[in-house]
């Protein structure tokens, strides 16, 4: 009897196989597209030690004067005998929060469309956990920035959770006291995700919420149980990624339509919208000392507008997305002081401009993209790379200080 | 690869973000619209590679009896002039007719990095993440209206298009993939020659399965939407491969469906032939099979023989001691 298959035919069969397999590879490598990498969060402090979220959603802190890293203070982690193991959340986005002896931050992670996100509290001191919401799951993403309220909330928005019956976005308020009865003290159903910061207006007891679905709400958060928790809404040519901003009485934030608007919570009205010609995802930087504020785009545009008309005063254009919130510092120089806003770089470095006429004027030189915000800490300027790194600069040169690896604290190479 | 990774950018990827995106902002916001017009225009672009594919096809029908015979003049001689020859001779056979004998497998080979540059797509316009919405704002062309849209309304006929297929609603996350199955079943049974001989048929079979079967078995790890366009596309392709291929029937276990009157039975004489080829190629097997058993039975009577001969001696020597 004649066998099935031939050598030759099995060697085909094989090779087929194998084609199949690769392209079969190819396809699933592309899957990296679908998890949070986070490296986004912005380092802040509190005049001791800087706390920033790490590569692997691993809150960590290092001294601010030594810049020794702090292998004892982490979260989350799992014990590894008496050593403290990082045990990361996946992906860490916003900045931490610094608030009564605590520090506060959220994170998350994803497979497929399961997400799995966390907030919780760390203690200064002691370094143990003060709470999370371990206890009721938050299955869903959380990327924007935790926000404190005047009366002691924690607000921070949500994305979906992967289930018919839920709305397409919250935003939470968490109780910030350790002793709360509840840890939620209430959630609003939006109608889209929150990928931005939420602005407070703690005067009218008013927070201001930007969704997907270009809907930005003016909401309630007086008290815990109010009848109906939404003052106003309007709604924007395009999708809403980027945190609010509320600034001397004024509401700002732009959209993925291009747009960059500023509207008056009285008269719940436009003030004034301006065309920016690409994205707009970073945070306005107002300045009142030139009457300005700056609005960056992820085509790299700059732009400084008149603040109370929304004409453009100056614009220039770097290499680059422009993801995380550019910093306005005055530069001393020679005893010669100088306005600039240092703008980070979705490709490389983060760019000195000059704020009177858009003029680049330098550079801190990164080796790395940039989509955190750059923080002035104690006469540094610190930059958190997506890379993985923490550099601190000296902000009238420019020239690098110091880097540490955030993962395990070592020196940078 | 720098340079590779950017053609694969700038060549295709951007192109079909750019398209697809159009075509969303111009079809209601409808992502499921949009996915079945690129289909089909995708389709449309590749007649003329279809047609000619199709023409490849008919001319190494064509020389199959001419092959058929170079390969039985060589059937007995293995060593590497011979097959040199043999090889030479097909070629000049092919050159003679103006046929390439791997031209059939450009649809196939250019469809490739269309359904890869495809599942990107859908994954890179439908971002979960915010590093995925940041890049997908680089993809979009300058004047491309439909970027102020994002993000993309993601669901069809209650499907979340950028789920994959398992996590779709029962029945369809299974049937789904079994149509994607059977539609590329067609489609290459369609696409293939009558085999000559035996050893090709069995080839045929093979591939005609194998490639069905595990593009079936992918596609439930697939998103929808990209499982959704292997669907339309494969039946797309039907279409124009039946009416650009001359009206051919289409043979499906053992029965002709479609065709004309004039195809089917061009199909039925062809069928005929190769059955009665194949009933001579058995009946001389049959005889070299006969002969080589006469020669074994020749050759077991002399062992047998043999035997016998040298026991006698065996039996004489003993009695001779005694």
């Amino acid at each position: 009897m004649r066998p099935l298959l031939g050598a030759r035919q099995i060697r085909r069969v094989l090779l087929a196989s194998v084609l199949a397999i690769v392209s079969a590879v190819a396809l699933t490598g592309c899957l990296n597209d679908l998890t949070p990498q986070g490296r986004w969060s912005a380092p802040v402090s509190d005049g001791n030690f800087i706390y920033v979220g790490n590569l692997d959603g691993v809150l960590v802190r290092i001294d601010a004067v030594s810049h020794a890293f702090d292998v004892n203070w982490l979260y989350p982690y799992e014990l590894d005998g008496v050593r403290k193991k990082p045990n990361g959340l996946g992906a860490i986005y916003g900045a931490p929060v610094i608030q009564d002896g605590a520090v506060y931050a959220a994170g998350y992670t994803c497979a497929g469309s399961n997400c799995d996100g966390e907030v919780f509290s760390v203690s200064i001191d002691s370094g143990g956990l003060a709470w999370n919401s371990g206890s009721f799951p938050l299955r869903t993403k959380l990327v924007g920035q935790l926000q404190p309220t005047a009366n002691g909330l924690l607000l921070i928005g949500t994305g979906p959770v992967d289930d018919e019956r839920e709305p397409p976005g919250y935003l939470y308020a968490f109780s910030a006291d350790p002793n709360a009865g509840r840890r939620v003290a209430w959630r609003e159903p939006l109608d889209g995700e929150v990928w931005g910061e939420v602005a407070v207006d703690d005067a009218t007891n008013t927070a201001y919420v930007g969704t997907s679905a270009g809907t930005l709400y003016a909401i309630d958060i007086s008290e815990d149980d109010v009848p109906e928790r939404v003052k106003w809404r309007y709604s924007s040519e395009g999708a809403i990624t980027g945190p609010v901003v509320f600034h001397q009485g004024a509401i700002y934030f732009g959209d993925l339509a291009s747009n960059f608007y500023r509207l008056n919570p009285k008269s719940q009205s436009l003030d004034w919208q301006f065309d920016a010609e690409a994205w707009v995802w970073a945070e306005g930087i107002p300045d009142d000392q030139k009457g300005a504020i700056y609005v960056s785009t992820l085509g790299g545009h700059i732009y400084a507008l008149d603040i109370s008309t929304g004409n453009p005063i100056w614009s220039t254009r770097i290499d680059g997305q422009v993801i995380g919130a550019p910093l306005l510092f005055d530069r001393v120089r020679n005893e010669f002081t100088q306005r600039v806003l240092a703008v980070p770089s979705g490709t490389e470095d983060v760019h000195v401009i000059n704020v009177n006429d858009g003029q680049i004027i330098g550079t801190f030189p990164t080796d790395s993209a940039v989509k955190s915000a750059p923080v002035l800490i104690n006469d540094f300027v610190y930059i958190h790379t997506l890379d993985g790194e923490l550099k601190w600069y000296s902000p009238s040169d420019q020239i690098l200080q110091g880097c540490r690896v955030l993962k395990d604290g070592a020196t940078c190479e | 690869m720098e340079f590779l990774g950017l053609i694969w950018d700038q060549g295709i990827m951007r192109p079909m973000i750019n398209a697809l995106a159009l075509l969303y902002h111009y079809l209601f916001l409808n992502y499921g619209l949009s996915i079945i017009v690129f289909t089909v225009i995708v389709r449309v672009l590749m007649i003329p590679l279809t047609v000619r594919q199709t023409r490849q096809m008919k001319k190494l029908q064509a020389l199959q009896p001419r092959m058929k015979a170079i390969q039985d003049k060589y059937k007995d001689k293995k060593d590497s002039e011979s097959r040199r020859a043999q090889s030479s001779e097909s070629m000049a056979l092919y050159r003679e007719a103006g046929v390439n004998p791997i031209g059939c497998l450009g649809p196939m080979v250019i469809q490739m990095p269309i359904w890869i540059g495809f599942y990107r797509a859908i994954i890179r316009t439908m971002p979960t993440t915010p590093e995925g919405m940041a890049n997908l704002s680089a993809s979009f062309y300058a004047w491309n209206p439909a970027s102020a849209d994002v993000p993309f309304s993601r669901l069809f006929l209650g499907i979340d298009l950028a789920d994959t297929v398992s996590q779709v609603y029962l029945p369809l996350n299974f049937v789904l993939p079994v149509l994607v199955g059977a539609s590329m079943f067609i489609t290459t049974k369609m696409s293939s020659t009558i085999a000559m001989d035996e050893r090709q048929q069995s080839q045929q079979r093979i591939m005609q399965w194998m490639m069905p079967v595990m593009i079936g078995v992918f596609t439930y790890q697939f998103p929808a939407g990209l499982g959704i366009y292997i669907l339309l596309s494969n039946i797309v392709g039907v279409f124009i491969q039946y009416f650009v291929g001359g009206k051919q029937p289409i043979e499906l276990f053992g029965k002709l469906y479609l065709g004309t009157a004039e195809t089917r039975a061009e199909a039925i004489a062809a069928k005929t032939e190769l059955a009665e080829r194949n009933q001579d190629n058995d009946n001389s097997d049959e005889e070299e099979t006969t002969d080589d058993d006469s020669t074994s039975i020749h050759r077991q009577e002399r062992t047998r023989g043999n035997r016998r001969r040298a026991r006698n001696s065996r039996r004489r020597a003993r009695r001779r001691r005694h």
